[in-house]
């Protein structure tokens, strides 16, 4: 180059140098290796779903066999609760909407399994869950058997009286991803956001491809 | 990627200043008797929620200009038969709804009642849960007093 000093030149050449570098590195980063979630736990052991006799809203059994072959969000969740379950389950759809670009096989289905299953028949679970997205499916535990399953999923919930004649449901606000295999293998804690939640979900199936 | 998710998110925070924005501009009339520092309702929004849903949350900021505390001891509608002024806690990942006996906004203090905290838990619909339009509210205060404001029913921002 004439007319360009040695140095100038020199600089120049390191600067671009070291920026093919950072480039490089990062793309090594970012495009080779997936990268693990941000907020979600994944499990060591991933714990099999038990199979407990439950239906989902539209009468369908609901155990191992009904979640084999697809990820599935599970959140533990009563209609009977004005916050934090219509606020989740609007998360949720955020998230689904974020995920739109997914194939339909990665796309994972999202369920709110009742903890209040004397109140929340598998007919107020249709008239509630889909309202916020057409493909989520409320299910239905009875009650018998609710601690069983709840705990494979290392959830809790409580019963606890709110004014005259009615109670309120205590209950773990984490969500849960079972993996393809029925097997609980990720947990969000909270809060979520759907952006998080749907970040997270894409890093956590890109790292069991 | 990652710079354009955070470039995305950034975006999203600027568009959308608070997580759970109000889905529309809200009205408040306090009362009319403290006229120099009356405190003042913004923000507020009702959940919209599935026709099958027995109640539903209203959430709001409260902001106490004047030099005494200001103490929230319930909450009224018109259209629900039962208003009341509810806090969600996390304990251990569990989340607790309960009762609040009154919420307390220190002077100079703005309190939020927002999704996962405070919030009004609107029951016994006299008709059935409005899906959209203005709900008229009142917080009740401890001095005797009352807050008119009204909001609007919707989803937040997300």
């Amino acid at each position: 180059m004439p007319g360009m000093p040695r140095n100038t030149f020199l600089a120049i050449a390191i600067v671009l140098a070291i920026a093919a570098a950072v480039a490089g590195a990062w793309l090594a980063a970012n495009l080779g290796a997936p990268q693990p979630p941000e907020q979600a736990r994944v499990l060591t052991t991933p714990r099999p779903v038990p199979a407990v006799p439950a239906i989902d809203q539209a009468g369908q059994p609901f155990g191992p066999e009904a979640l084999r072959g697809r990820w599935t969000m599970v959140f533990f969740g009563f209609t009977h609760c004005p916050d934090i379950c219509p606020a989740t389950l609007q998360v949720l759809a955020g998230a689904r909407q974020l995920l739109d670009d997914l194939p339909p096989e990665e796309m994972p289905a999202v369920v709110m399994i009742s903890v209040d299953p004397g109140r929340d028949t598998p007919e107020r679970l249709a008239e509630y869950v889909p309202f916020f997205h057409p493909e989520f499916r409320g299910v239905h535990v009875p009650a018998a058997n609710l601690a069983e399953l709840t705990r494979v999923f290392g959830a809790a919930y409580a019963y606890s009286p709110a004014g005259d004649d009615s109670y309120t449901v205590d209950h773990t606000a984490s969500l849960f991803l079972v993996d393809p295999q029925a097997r609980v293998a990720a947990v969000f804690p909270t809060p979520h956001t759907a952006a998080g939640v749907a970040s997270d979900l894409r890093r956590i199936i890109e790292l069991e491809k | 990627m990652r710079l354009i998710v955070l470039a995305a998110a950034a975006l999203l925070a600027a568009c959308a200043p608070d997580q759970d924005a109000p889905p529309a501009a809200t009205s408040a009339a306090p009362a009319a008797s403290s006229a120099a520092a009356a405190p003042a309702v913004t923000g507020a929004w009702v959940r919209q929620v599935p026709p099958a849903a027995r109640m539903t949350a209203g959430y709001l900021q409260i902001t106490n200009p004047g030099s005494e505390p200001l103490v929230i001891v319930g909450a009224e509608s018109p259209l629900f038969n039962a208003v009341e002024v509810h806090g969600t806690e996390m304990v251990d990942g569990m989340a607790r709804m309960r009762l609040q006996d009154s919420v307390t906004v220190a002077p100079g203090d703005t309190v939020s009642f927002e999704p996962g905290g405070l919030h009004l838990m609107l029951m016994q619909a006299v008709e059935t849960i409005p899906s959209e339009g203005e709900i008229p509210l009142a917080l009740l205060l401890a001095d005797g007093s009352r807050i008119d404001f009204t909001a609007p029913v919707g989803q937040p921002a997300q």
